[in-house]
């Protein structure tokens, strides 16, 4: 069998045409019609110029089309770039230049939100999922319209040409500098975290799979992978749902939904107002949660309101897909320490390096997490120096002429050999299961006129992790308010990314060194 | 302050971040267009809560409440009634 994420619907679709592979609301596509439809397209793509390797945008909303886009893309040999199809103009802009994007899958509706930028950018081609003509104003590329790509002719499933070293995605995430770098996942990166989830969790063709996070982010990979994989039906979360969690039980409830996947801040949201409790939750058999840490008040109330179910934390940064897993038992009424992240996956090796380079082997010894083998990403998008710094030659164990991952996570182990998360070496820090590099955030922020001095601090927060402030100082003679800091920001960097909080000050505190002093403003913002 | 008012000025200094809502009507769809999302829709909650002094129900939590600011307006004066 090839090790190409394509061959799973190819596989899938011959052993169960029938059977449902996606579900959005009214809108469903059985095994067969997807394999069909994303044979039409692949060869569309082929046909108009889509080469093996070549990056395709999908900048789309939760739907069935996304996914029909995805295995498209895959079966033209070609590699997906999912882009957040909220993110400002301005950075979707930066990652199709980034990486070079041809063809933009895209539909009408989210093509008006890209003012100008289609025809600035380097896309050839733009194929909407619908059948309006109409795209934003200005651009001279004419969009090829979905029934167009549908009505194509095509002989038989378009040949596998990719090979398992391949590139089958990239995924972007924020950057310290300033822009945004790109992930570089093969096939066989993909694989060995599908495999072992489908051996590990025994996900079968019964499973109804939800999909909560956005196809940019990489707890998708498992939903929709896995799913195909075993033959399962695939269930999006339409995207304002999150914010009703009443309305979220309830859609987890009539979807009969089997293995639900998110951030736990959705769930400690369940739990606060969804009254899971209340629900007939028959068909859960387990949830599953990574991306950051589940508070554990939280997580036992979850545990006690949806009894008898499979939890699992599961852990690791888009570099490696996931590496550790952790399958949580009942927690103890008094417990406030965190749960652990767990153990190895197969096929893959982790250790804690301590600051003198010491490999951790006892309990209770902290150091950075790294990771070695087939799961660990091929770098940054053009971008060798961010990759040489993170994806280093294995200097720590002798006869492993590999480079491993350097997660810039700071763990220790406990007494039962499970890795216990800290914090981070450096200044990333998480919100709503998102990556967010303090650096991004400052440098969008020194980019305005008026801003003499920023600094961006994040403040520990029981439900979604951290919540983002800036504390600002103004130049001479400028006046700003927090709604045009923030309005500003928006148009640079994601809304997650945008500061919650926006302090003016005078000036900033410094230590003795002459570095803003981010410990006393936090202690400022805390008490 | 009138409740609405109140709400408006909330929305408009608080939650808006991108420069096509700056001028947004009392009918102007929240949800859809992004205006709100889980973070603010948890920030609006907490300022209904500690300067309305109502409870929002985990029922009443659902897209019909606050689809626009006519919406959240009627749905806290509602429960002041």
């Amino acid at each position: 069998m090839s090790y190409v994420l394509q061959q799973l619907l190819i596989t899938s679709a011959e052993k169960y045409p029938e059977k449902d592979a996606v579900i959005f609301g009214d809108d469903k596509i059985t095994y067969a019609e997807l394999h069909d439809k994303t044979n039409r397209l692949a060869s569309f793509m082929t046909q108009n110029g889509v080469d093996r390797g070549d990056r395709v945008g999908i900048f789309l909303n939760k739907s069935v089309e996304s996914i029909i886009c995805i295995f498209s893309i895959l079966k033209a040999n070609a590699v997906y770039v999912p882009l957040d199809p909220v993110a400002p103009a301005a950075r979707i802009s930066y990652i199709i230049d980034n990486c070079q994007i041809k063809c933009l899958l895209t539909s009408s509706a989210k093509s008006k939100t890209l003012p100008d930028i289609l025809s600035k950018t380097a896309v050839e081609t733009i194929i909407v999922t619908d059948n309006r003509h109409e795209v934003a104003e200005g651009i001279d590329k004419k969009p090829i319209l979905w029934e167009e790509v549908l009505a194509a002719r095509y002989a038989g499933v378009p040949e596998i040409r990719n090979i398992s070293s391949d590139l089958a995605y990239i995924l972007y995430t924020s950057g310290s500098t300033g822009t945004p770098k790109g992930v570089m996942i093969s096939h066989l990166n993909a694989f060995t975290f599908v495999n072992w989830v489908v051996d590990y969790l025994k996900v079968d063709e019964n499973d109804i799979f939800s999909n909560h996070a956005p196809l940019h982010f990489d707890l998708s990979i498992l939903d929709i992978f896995c799913c195909m994989k075993v033959g399962g039906t695939l269930c999006p979360v339409p995207e304002t749902l999150s914010m009703f969690p009443i309305r979220l039980s309830t859609w987890i409830q009539d979807n009969r939904i089997s293995v639900w996947y998110s951030v736990p801040s959705i769930l400690s949201m369940m739990v606060l107002h969804g009254q899971p409790d209340q629900k007939d939750f028959s068909s859960l058999r387990m949830i599953i949660f990574a991306g950051e840490v589940f508070p554990v008040k939280y997580l036992r109330q979850l545990m006690t309101l949806i009894p008898g179910k499979q939890y699992i934390n599961l852990y690791g940064p888009t570099e490696t897909n996931v590496i550790t897993y952790y399958r949580v038992p009942p927690i103890p009424p008094d417990q406030t320490k965190p749960i652990p992240i767990g153990k190895c996956c197969e096929n893959m090796e982790v250790f804690a390096v301590t600051k003198e380079g010491k490999i951790v082997t006892e309990a209770g010894e902290e150091g950075e997490l790294l990771a070695r083998g087939t799961c660990v990403a091929r770098g940054y998008w053009g971008a060798e120096d961010r990759t040489g710094k993170v994806f280093v030659p294995n200097t720590f164990q002798k006869n492993f002429d590999e480079k491993i991952y350097k997660t810039g996570d700071l763990v220790a182990l406990n007494e039962d050999g499970d890795y216990v998360y800290i914090g981070r070496v450096d200044h990333m820090i998480k919100s709503r299961g998102y990556r967010i590099e303090i650096g991004e955030i400052e440098a969008a922020l020194y980019t305005h006129p008026s801003v003499s001095e920023v600094a961006v601090i994040a403040i520990p927060d029981d439900l979604i992790t951290n919540r983002i402030k800036a504390v600002i100082t103004l130049k001479a003679g400028h006046f700003l308010e927090a709604t045009d800091v923030r309005m500003y920001c928006s148009e640079k960097i994601p809304k997650y990314m945008v500061p919650e909080i926006v302090e003016f000050r005078q000036s900033l505190p410094k230590t003795s060194t002459g570095k803003v002093d981010k410990p006393a403003l936090m202690r400022d913002s805390v008490t | 302050m009138e409740i609405k008012e109140s709400i408006r000025n909330y929305i408009k200094s608080e939650l808006v971040n991108n420069k096509d809502h700056r001028e947004l009507s009392d009918s102007d769809q929240l949800i859809e267009s992004g205006v709100i999302d889980s973070l603010g829709m948890m920030k609006l909650i907490g300022f209904l809560e500690d300067n309305h002094s109502v409870q929002i129900d985990d029922m009443e939590l659902v897209p019909e409440n606050f689809s626009s600011i006519d919406a959240i307006a009627s749905l806290v004066e509602k429960k002041m009634a």
